[in-house]
């Protein structure tokens, strides 16, 4: 595999999947796969448990949380770190396009999911049920900042919540759960519709 | 616009892939923002039941040639789409209940194909009505198969092919077999009632795609003219071989005589060998290479007994085998199992076995089902040990309560779950009577309820009379239920309570469930524990989730 193919290939592996990785003292050094101290391994992939490091949101308000938080759900933010682009002592982490409210939340689930991993599920679900009670704004909020930080069990959890919106419900239903004032369909392409699609309805 | 339609288009599309197809193809009139996004989204499902109601053919021809047309323009359509604007297509799934005219239908077939594969396709899979399915009108002729293309075989993207027939691979797909191989891409491979030209074609194909991972072959046949007797001119594909593929995990085999696997990776392998009507046929297997394999499943091996040697032989030959499961062979009488990675064994309706010896100290479920009575020893076990029995209430034929109290050593009972269903109709046998308290086992689960009132106590009597249960559950879902298990789960509670009189038997002695202290009652409709039986019947609900109802009997 070229150079780029194995960084981008590291790059898409899951925090747990690095977490494996570096139980066989396999760091992933400019590219290239390095045989390395194992303690080197771990300190630098999952960073030391109480080093914090900063995010800014786009009101420039700034969060200080730990680094193996960060690191074991957003993609994002792991190859920053690993890019060594971040400098510890003075960067933040500029996230211009999540604000403080939305920042905090995530923060918030990211922080939970890495010290509570061991819980069991039903105690996991519910804390996630309670998590996502927010109003519809807030969900999109939440879920564009988990896409822009590729977060991927904050983003499933949210995509869930939104198919359940959908699912199993007529249109009228849906259009009303989701504010869509307007459709967009001439009468006539509405009532087209209706005729093709009746048990939509 | 509404925030969600605003949403960037590739968190949009996640979205829909997560919905179901019926709840995907509603957002396509949802909105007209919400229009554009399911018109790109990358997979596409299309079912022709949506545009044809196969009910109406029969009376009128025309309706099927309009909704033919109805169903190609559509096709055609979104294919344009994502061909005009260079988009990819991640998944295309056709399901054709009927072909009708099949020149037209094949016709178009090919123009969609080459078109998608242009599209880069990932997932491709075509399922069409195989012989005896569907065919309302002389219009389908059973021996038009569809030519597969050469885009498809040649379609460096594709990861996953499910092809189910009647469908036809030719050789002239592989007269190009130099040295660049297609399918690198492909990882699932799927066939189902798919025509070769010959055998040849079969090494082919596989050679094709050597990274494959799931492997699945079922009823797959080979042109043969000399066949006089099939119509369809063809005869079942005799002999499989699979040979240096290393990454395959999963395979599924089903209608074929010989298989031969060398793969060193094998996880999975499900092995169905048809029942060949007339011909004594053996089955011939060899996985000899495939040392880590992990999951085994045999079905229908019926014609040549699996003998106690093959078993001795089985574990020596996967040491890591760790889940064996046998459904509907014969077997010879006494089979021996000994192994200590074994965590689950299964033995489902098969015959002749009338000795089962089980040495395997890691076992975590054994299920047994079928009409026999073995005596069943288990010469090593661990307390995580869960022991399932199904019965079929035949009780005509089948001592429940020797089958039980045979079941050595007699602390796996308690370990032991009874899982009943009930035949639709028997004739009432002899009522037992209740001698004595019959052995303990853990559980015992009702999925049904009998179909008339009369054969309420019956039934329970003679279950009752074979085993002393913990716990009673029932377990039904209201929509693939007719009967209506109410009155049944009500009898069992006034029986259970004593208040619905028994058979005594000739001692006068009472039946065990009358020194029970107390019957509690819980379901999954409710929470806590019910005190009053009447209020859980007050609540029973209308939905169409998997329900139950238990009850945990106290002595």
């Amino acid at each position: 595999m070229e150079l780029l193919c194995i960084r981008q290939w590291i790059s898409g592996l899951l925090p747990t999947v690095k977490k494996w990785l570096s139980a066989w003292c396999i760091k992933p050094v400019g590219g290239a796969l390095v045989r390395q101290e194992p303690e080197y391994i771990l300190l630098a992939l999952m960073g030391s448990p109480l080093k914090k490091i900063m995010l800014c949101s786009s009101e420039k308000e700034i969060f200080s949380v730990e680094e193996q938080v960060m690191v074991q759900h957003s993609v994002i933010i792991n190859n920053m770190i690993e890019d060594g682009s971040y400098n510890h002592e003075e960067s933040k982490i500029p996230l211009d396009c999540v604000d403080s409210k939305t920042l905090k939340k995530v923060i918030d689930y990211c922080t939970h999911h890495t010290h509570h991993h061991n819980d069991n599920q039903e105690d996991l679900e519910a804390w996630d049920a309670q998590f996502l009670n927010v109003d519809s704004n807030g969900l999109y909020d939440l879920l564009m900042a988990a896409n822009y930080l590729e977060i991927r069990n904050l983003l499933d959890l949210i995509y869930g919540t939104i198919k359940n919106m959908i699912k199993g419900k007529k249109i009228d239903e849906i259009r009303r759960i989701f504010n869509i004032k307007d459709h967009g369909f001439t009468p006539e392409e509405e009532e087209q519709n209706r005729k093709e699609y009746p048990h939509f309805y | 616009m509404d925030r969600l339609s605003g949403l960037p288009k590739t968190i949009l599309h996640d979205i829909l892939a997560k919905l179901p197809n019926e709840d995907a193809v509603k957002t396509s009139v949802l909105s007209k923002a919400w229009r554009e996004t399911w018109s790109t989204f990358p997979r596409l499902h299309i079912c022709s039941s949506y545009f044809i109601n196969v009910h109406d053919l029969s009376t009128a021809n025309s309706v099927w040639h309009c909704s033919k047309d109805i169903l190609a323009d559509y096709v055609m359509k979104r294919l344009l789409r994502f061909h005009e604007q260079g988009l990819i297509i991640k998944e295309f799934r056709l399901c054709m209940d009927y072909i009708g005219d099949f020149n037209y239908m094949s016709c178009h077939l090919d123009i969609w194909m080459k078109m998608i594969c242009e599209c880069g396709i990932k997932g491709l899979e075509l399922h069409f009505p195989a012989d005896g399915d569907f065919f309302p009108t002389s219009e389908y002729c059973p021996d038009k198969w569809y030519n597969l293309p050469l885009c498809v075989t040649e379609a460096k993207s594709l990861t996953e092919l499910n092809l189910k027939g009647p469908i036809r691979i030719c050789r002239a797909l592989f007269l190009n077999h130099s040295s660049t191989i297609k399918l690198n891409s492909l990882r699932m491979l799927c066939l189902c009632s798919v025509l070769f030209e010959d055998e040849g074609v079969i090494k082919h194909l596989l050679s094709s795609c050597p990274l494959i991972e799931h492997f699945a072959m079922e009823d797959c046949c080979v042109y043969n003219p000399l066949s006089r007797e099939n119509p369809l001119l063809s005869s079942p594909v005799k002999s499989l071989s699979l040979r240096g593929l290393q990454k395959l995990k999963r395979v599924y085999v089903s209608g074929i005589q010989e298989v031969y696997i060398d793969a060193p990776n094998l996880k999975s392998f499900y092995y169905v060998h048809c029942d060949f009507d007339d011909m004594d046929v053996p089955w011939k297997l060899n996985l000899d290479s495939c040392i880590n394999l992990r999951w085994l499943r045999l079905c229908s091996m019926k014609n040549t007994a699996i003998a106690h040697k093959w078993f001795l032989e089985l574990f020596d030959k996967f040491p890591y085998l760790e889940t064996l499961q046998i459904h509907r062979c014969s077997m010879s009488e006494r089979i021996n199992i000994s192994s200590s990675q074994l965590k689950f064994l299964d033995f489902l309706w098969c015959s002749n076995l009338k000795e089962l010896n089980i040495d395997a100290p890691n076992l975590l479920s054994c299920d047994f089902r079928g009409n026999d009575t073995p005596v069943i020893t288990f010469l090593s076990s661990s307390n995580k040990l869960k022991v399932n029995v199904f019965t079929d209430m035949d009780f005509q034929h089948y001592n429940l309560r020797e089958f039980i109290q045979n079941i050595k050593p007699h602390q796996v009972l308690t370990s032991l779950s009874l899982f009943v269903d009930f035949p639709l109709d028997i004739e009432l046998g002899v009522l037992q009577s209740v001698s004595s308290t019959p052995p303990h086992i853990r559980h015992l689960e009702f999925r049904r309820a009998p179909n008339r009132e009369a054969l309420y106590f019956p039934y329970l009597n003679w279950l009752l009379s074979s085993c002393c249960p913990e716990t009673i559950s029932f377990l039904w879902q209201s929509s693939s239920y007719y009967i209506d298990i109410r009155p049944f789960i009500v009898f069992i509670y006034e029986m259970l309570m004593g208040r619905i009189g028994c058979c005594r038997s000739d001692h006068g002695n009472k039946c065990w469930w009358y020194a029970l202290k107390n019957v509690k009652v819980t379901c999954s409709f409710i929470t806590g524990d019910i005190v009053n039986i009447k209020t859980m019947l007050d609540a029973w609900p209308d939905s169409d989730a998997e329900e139950n109802v238990r009850f945990i009997l106290e002595l």
